[in-house]
């Protein structure tokens, strides 16, 4: 496999995470706009219990009413709308960043593939979505569940998206050096 | 950078164009303007020398250095 099949499979693969992406949050949007005067219509659907995988984190549980709580009788219906408000722009944002992080990895591949690998534009879009990983990071630290008597937050920090920040950041130096070698030897007379 | 080029003035001594000169030592004329204007990082050996062959000059009289 030569390195333009490679380049051209990242390609798709970013314009194929892109348009799921883009699907994934009108459908949220959707689901959010039916679900605020439909309630009813979610009655049925059970919900299981959010949990929180991330290595750093720690989670407060507050359950008013009986206990303890059978997670089977949890329903969507039952979801606070203040919950509800916060997850949804959470997830929204959170998606629409990586969606801009794939945007930005994808100028990089197209630019490679132009060979004109060591760019200032390399750097930046490098720097931009180590932003946005940071970004993800912040907006991923806290979360918040209501659902009737139930409610859950914590606070967690995702450690892969946190290296994925890094990597970004030490990619745009790499690429920073590489522009400047580039630029000594086209003004070497 | 406290390096100044004086080609301009030794161009001039010697009754030479830029274009000339750039044809002569076989570099672009865009290549001699970033030379000219002290935008160029490094000079080539084998530059200087066709400098100076083509211009009958040493290179401490392209260049100056200013602390």
């Amino acid at each position: 496999m030569n390195r333009n099949s490679l380049l051209n499979i990242a390609n798709f693969l970013c314009q194929f995470f892109k348009i799921i992406i883009g699907v994934s949050i009108i459908i949220i949007a959707a689901f959010f706009a039916h679900f605020q005067f439909e309630r009813d219509s979610y009655a049925d659907l059970k919900i299981e219990e959010p949990t929180n995988n991330s290595i750093i984190r720690f989670e407060s549980e507050s359950i008013a009413g009986k206990e303890p709580l059978d997670f089977q009788s949890l329903r969507l219906s039952d979801w606070k709308t203040g919950s509800l408000y916060f997850t949804f722009f959470k997830v929204t944002m959170i998606m629409t960043l990586t969606y801009l992080s794939l945007n930005q990895f994808e100028k990089v591949l197209k630019s490679v593939k132009d060979l004109k690998t060591f760019h200032q534009t390399n750097v930046n879009s490098l720097r931009r979505i180590g932003y946005y990983c940071l970004l993800i990071t912040g907006l991923s630290i806290f979360n918040y569940w209501e659902f009737g008597v139930y409610a859950k937050s914590s606070i967690s920090i995702s450690l892969d998206v946190l290296l994925i920040t890094l990597l970004a950041f030490i990619l745009a130096e790499v690429f920073k050096e590489g522009n400047n070698l580039l630029e000594e030897n086209q003004l070497t007379i | 950078m406290p390096i100044i080029i004086h080609l301009d003035k030794v161009l001039e001594e010697n009754g030479m164009k830029s274009n000339e000169l750039a044809e002569i030592i076989g570099i672009t004329t865009a290549n001699l303007s970033i030379l000219k204007t002290g935008k160029a990082k490094a000079v080539r050996f084998s530059t200087l020398e066709a400098i100076c062959e083509a211009l009958n000059c040493q290179p401490g009289d392209i260049l100056e250095y200013q602390p």
